[in-house]
């Protein structure tokens, strides 16, 4: 079967979206506005 | 009332609540049930009914699990009831809230036995037990004679046993240890080792290429991936499709369980959980879109075809995971070890959710009941160990899926709707939205009220009503269904009837004590 330019379109929009979302909450998880007492 | 001012525990690291929130959400559906949802509903094009699904119903309800299990943690309520009490001010509420005892409790009944499978064969991967098995029969008859179902490798279901009194062991454990040293501690492991044993397996799948070049020059991962995401556009026009998605993002999401809102209730007051929230819900579809589509159906297609891989995936998840897998690895090099990481991951995603899975009626007992956290945690152990036997003994008779049907589809259902209704009209979502944004580390779009306000009842109540009319009326009579597993069937719900009653008695004790006590004191 042959992997149409649309296939590959969803994937890639959909593994960027998921990883995208990810590396944004670590990176608020990790800088956050608020200070926090607890260690992460 | 409870008092809320009696000590709760606390979750101890901002990371290790997400992580545990993530390993609840993370569980077997992510890497079996979604791949088999999106080949059977369209391949690519199934991701626009699920994006939608995840906006309009997944994030709202994750979000307003969060707001709940906080609200109720501040007044000492680590429990759907004690939550529902609080928010709406009618004796029934509490007893409504029963559902998400009553859920989280069948589900975790049944879901450590299948967890204790994917211990048992990452162990049988190691030492090449399968091996020999290459055939869909031979292999399916490998796994039918572990669970006691048919004669074959396994004279007997002890092995089966000792997987599972292991597996509960190791709940109970964790549990025992509490919320910080038990549960936070298991997710920083077990979450890392979960993405990194995924990420060499989605490796190894990508360096698979084309096993049987001369026979099957088009069997090839290649293929596979065209298979999962290929869009077909026409299946949009079904709604069936639509429903599926919804039910995906529901199932994968872990909403509608109580497991959320207890350890939500973990949470200190002005702590974020927008955040939260969408971090839960982040790292829940990194591991289903990317490893859930990404691993089991393209190396299915690379060794077996497409037509034959159509054919696995409708025999659907566990036909997927335990028996195609299993025959890949004897077709592979260093299949044993490959092997034992695709178990030990689906094993460490199915223990972080059992683990969430017990934690409701854990916090029930102990704020609701005052019992220790040790008689607490010995009630869940023993419960489960007692009504697991059914499970174990009368699984060839549709004893598991008749639990799965009412706790895991109807029941998620049915508490969600109760869930959206009571936050959003009966608390007000004016209230609501307020306990969702406050301390929050991100600004949650203000569009997220009116969708939790009109938009997530409405789809919640079609997928409900959908439910009912399509499966749950055809299943309540027992259509379709043989004559000799009726028994059986009947016996699985007389066993749910009976955790209902116990759990709806249990309520009424726990709120007529609190109130005998006020009336000391006051």
């Amino acid at each position: 079967m042959e992997f149409t330019l649309a296939g590959k379109i969803f994937i890639a929009t959909a593994w960027g979206l998921v990883t995208a979302l990810v590396v944004f909450c670590f990176w608020k998880v990790f800088h956050p506005v608020k200070k926090d007492n607890r260690s992460d | 009332m409870t008092n809320p001012k009696k000590m709760r525990e606390l979750w101890a690291t901002r990371l290790g609540l997400i992580l545990a929130a993530a390993g609840n959400a993370v569980g077997l559906g992510n890497l079996l049930r979604f791949p088999v949802q999106a080949a059977q509903n369209g391949g690519g094009a199934f991701m626009i009914p699920y994006v939608v699904a995840f906006f309009f119903l997944g994030l709202p309800m994750m979000w307003l699990e969060w707001g709940m299990g906080r609200y109720g943690g501040k007044l000492g309520h680590g429990s759907v009831p004690g939550m529902f009490d609080a928010m709406w001010k009618n004796p029934a509420a509490k007893y409504i809230g029963a559902a998400g005892l009553f859920i989280s409790s069948v589900i975790l009944i049944y879901y450590t036995y299948i967890e204790s499978w994917t211990l048992g064969f990452s162990f049988f991967s190691l030492t090449k037990a399968y091996f020999g098995e290459t055939t869909f029969s031979s292999m399916g008859n490998f796994l039918a004679s572990y669970q006691g179902i048919e004669k074959g490798y396994f004279s007997s279901i002890l092995p089966a046993y000792i997987f599972l009194l292991l597996t509960i062991g190791l709940n109970i454990w964790v549990l025992y240890r509490g919320i910080s040293k038990g549960i936070e501690t298991l997710a920083k492991i077990a979450m890392p080792l979960l993405i990194v044993f995924a990420m060499i397996l989605l490796i190894r799948v990508f360096t698979i290429g084309t096993p049987d070049s001369v026979n099957h020059p088009d069997w090839n991962v290649k293929s596979g991936f065209a298979f999962l995401w290929n869009p077909d556009f026409s299946r949009l026009s079904s709604a069936s499709v639509w429903l599926a998605a919804a039910g995906q993002i529901f199932f994968t999401l872990s909403l509608g369980l109580g497991c959320i809102q207890a350890y939500a209730s973990y949470v200190k007051e002005n702590d974020d959980i927008a955040l939260g929230g969408l971090s839960t819900a982040s790292i829940n579809e990194f591991v289903e879109i990317i490893f859930g589509g990404g691993i089991a159906i393209p190396i299915a297609v690379a060794f077996f075809g497409i037509t034959m891989t159509q054919q696995i995936a409708a025999g659907g998840a566990f036909n997927l995971g335990f028996v195609s897998m299993s025959i890949i690895f004897q077709k592979i090099h260093l299949g044993e070890f490959f092997g034992f990481l695709w178990f030990l991951l689906l094993f460490f995603a199915g223990i972080t959710s059992s683990v969430a899975l017990a934690q409701p009626l854990i916090s029930f007992l102990k704020d609701e009941l005052n019992l220790s956290h040790g008689k607490a945690t010995a009630v869940i152990g023993l419960g489960t160990i007692i009504c697991v036997q059914f499970v174990v003994f009368f699984l060839a008779h549709g004893f598991l899926d008749e639990m799965d049907y009412w706790a895991g589809t109807f029941g998620l259902a049915f508490l969600a709707l109760f869930e959206v209704i009571i936050f959003a009209w009966i608390f007000g979502m004016k209230k609501g939205w307020e306990e969702i944004t406050r301390g929050a580390e991100i600004r949650i779009p203000k569009i997220f009220y009116y969708i939790i306000k009109y938009v997530t009842p409405a789809y919640l109540l079609f997928i409900f009503i959908n439910w009912i009319v399509r499966d749950a009326v055809p299943i309540l009579l027992m259509k379709n269904m043989s004559e000799a597993d009726l028994p059986y069937r009947w016996g699985a719900r007389l066993l749910m009837a009976v955790l209902l009653v116990i759990l709806l008695l249990l309520v009424r004790f726990a709120w007529k004590r609190k109130s005998n006590s006020a009336e000391i004191r006051g």
